[in-house]
Parts: structure tokens; sequence; C-alpha cells
């Protein structure tokens, strides 16, 4: 019998009223955006939470972060998001979610993996894998938690 | 509920960091309007392209001075802003944002000083008639409305009470330094 765990953290807007920021971590190879996250330096870390800052303020600096919209993909990933740190060719991945209890109208981006990325051409592969953590059960019975917001972490371990 | 602390609360060198990337978007913000790129402000700047580039990489490293000379550049002003968070007093969600004071400014009509904010009251002595769709030229109006001395700000509320669109400020603004009674009535020169 094997177990594995799955993590969601919240990482920016615990308290916020409109937005957080949350990172997941899951036992498929490319979901690292924990383990990543927590490995960045001190300039990457500070620049990557200055941007998390902006959109839960609501400030439009796409060249910091985006989503993408329904003439992109033929609309397939209206619910992924990106925050990019464009001089390190650094992305973390993730999709938006509205999973805070009691708020329907709070949205959670919740990160899923790290990428480099060196050109402006479209990859799908990123997308279609955060976009896949975002249907998986075991991720939405963690994001469904109601301790994610109010311990900021929670862990969900399962024997299969 | 757990402990939440903000991240610039870790040390002064990460909430300069958080300030200074302000300053840096806005100036990026700047540079895109007037179409110019690191090379041109570099340029500007007598620094190299690669000095502009580790400013922009890196803001932490900005000095005051620094930051007001490439304002200059690109034909900013800067201003350092100390505020009391009253509703979070112990940085649970970081500094408010530069943007956010530059556009209440400039939501405020852009005072110069603080005679933009003193307020007068003048008192209402007749019927209601006004006025807020002239360009230029004289005005009429019966007054029952805070006023604003100086370059006048506060004019945003009719002598019947009912708040003006603000789209009509910027006209409502101009009137307010000529201004004299007649018989009830004020006439006030555009400005």
């Amino acid at each position: 019998m094997a177990r594995f765990q799955c993590t969601v953290k919240i990482i920016a807007g615990q308290t916020h009223g409109h937005r957080s920021v949350a990172l997941l971590d899951y036992p498929l190879p490319h979901v690292n955006a924990i383990e990543c996250f927590e490995n960045l330096n001190v300039d990457n870390d500070r620049y990557h939470r200055k941007s998390f800052d902006m959109w839960l303020g609501n400030h439009h600096r796409p060249r910091r972060y985006h989503g993408w919209n329904r003439s992109e993909h033929g609309g397939k990933y209206t619910k992924c998001y990106v925050f990019k740190h464009v001089d390190e060719a650094e992305r973390f991945y993730g999709f938006l979610c509205h999973i805070k209890d009691g708020h329907p109208a709070h949205e959670t981006c919740v990160l899923v993996l790290r990428a480099e990325k060196k050109t402006w051409k479209a990859d799908t592969t990123e997308l279609e894998r955060a976009n896949d953590m975002r249907t998986n059960a075991y991720v939405l019975a963690a994001l469904g938690d109601p301790k994610l917001f109010t311990e900021g972490e929670v862990t969900y371990t399962w024997l299969t | 509920m757990a402990n939440v602390t903000h991240w610039t609360e870790r040390s002064p060198n990460d909430f300069l960091y958080s300030i200074a990337s302000d300053f840096v978007d806005q100036l990026q913000d700047r540079m895109a309007a007037l179409s110019m790129n690191q090379s041109e402000l570099a340029k500007a700047a007598s620094v190299t392209k690669g000095y502009v580039s580790r400013m922009f990489r890196n803001p932490g490293n900005l000095s005051l001075i620094t930051m007001i000379r490439f304002a200059r550049i690109v034909g900013m002003k800067l201003s350092i802003v100390g505020y009391e968070d009253v509703s979070d007093p112990n940085n649970t969600r970081g500094p408010i944002s530069a943007d956010v004071f530059r556009k209440t400014w400039e939501d405020a009509g852009r005072p110069a000083d603080m005679w933009a904010f003193e307020v007068k009251t003048v008192k209402q002595t007749g019927p209601i008639l006004d006025c807020t769709t002239f360009q230029r030229g004289w005005v009429l109006g019966l007054e029952s409305y805070e006023q604003t001395a100086g370059s006048g700000r506060a004019l945003n509320q009719t002598s019947n009470g009912v708040m003006r669109h603000p789209s009509d400020l910027g006209s409502i603004q101009q009137v307010s330094r000529t201004s004299k009674k007649i018989g009830g009535l004020e006439v006030r020169q555009n400005g």
C-alpha cells in the first residue's frame, strides 16, 4: 500500500479580502511550486512576492503576471495564470479558483509548477499541466479545506 | 488564525525592495509612455545599459539619489511619503503601493500644496441656480457649498446639495478664482 501527500500553502493574501496566492505540492515530478519557491534566491523571492502583492492589489502589470483569454488557445486556458520574472526567464504557472469558504468572490491563484522560458513563443505543456491540477480530485479536496485560510497550509495524505 | 506577517516585515531590506520596485515599475511605465528603451535611458543618464538593466533587475540596491536622477530624466518627480496605516499597524499586508498615492493625488486634481485643502463655507442666500457645463465667461450661481481657497478643489456639491459628477470638476475648478455677490446672486468669472 502506497501513500502520497498533497500540500497547499498560502504564500500571499491569507487575510486579504479579495485575492490570495497558494503554492501546490503533489507527487508528480513537474508539480514543484513549493519546492522551487522555497529555494529561490533572496532577490527572486522578493521579486515574486512583490508581484503577488501587486496582483492582490489589482494592479495591471502584464510584465509580471497575466492570464489567457478566450481568443487564445481556443479558450482552453482561461483559468490558467502565470507569474513571470522575465529577466530570469522564470515562470510560475498555476490556475485560478474560488475556494475560500464563505467568500465566493475571493479569488485564489494556485501555483503548480516552475518553468524556464526564454522565448515569447507559447508553449502549452506547462499550461496543460497546470490545468490538469485544477480538476484533480485530491487537489480539490485539499483546496476545499477551510483550515487552509486559518492555518495557512494543509496537507492531505492518502493510502492507495 | 495563524500569525500572519507580511514579507516586508522580515527586514528593512525587504521593505526597501518593495517600495523601490514600485518606483521601478513607475519608471518603466513612464519610459513606455515616452517610447524610451533602456539604452536611451542609460545614455541620458551617462551610465551603461548594464547598469540600467541591473537597476531594473534588483531595485533593492537603488539609492534615493539614483531614483531622483532617473526620475528627472523621464520628467517625473519623486516624493517620500510617511504615513500611519492605522488599519494595519503590524504590517500584515505590506506597504501601500506608490500607485495608490499617485492616483489619489491625480484624482484630487494634483494639488500643489496645502492651500488646496483649506475649506471655507459660503452660506446659501437665495434661490438655486447652478451651472456646471460652461468652459469660460461669466457664471451665475447661488451658493451653499464648501469652497476651497487657492486652486479650488471642493466645488463638488451644488447649491441644492446634489453632488456634481467628477467629470465636471475640471471646469468647476477654473471658476473659483473670482466671485462676487450681487443681490443674492453670486457672479463668478471663469478663470
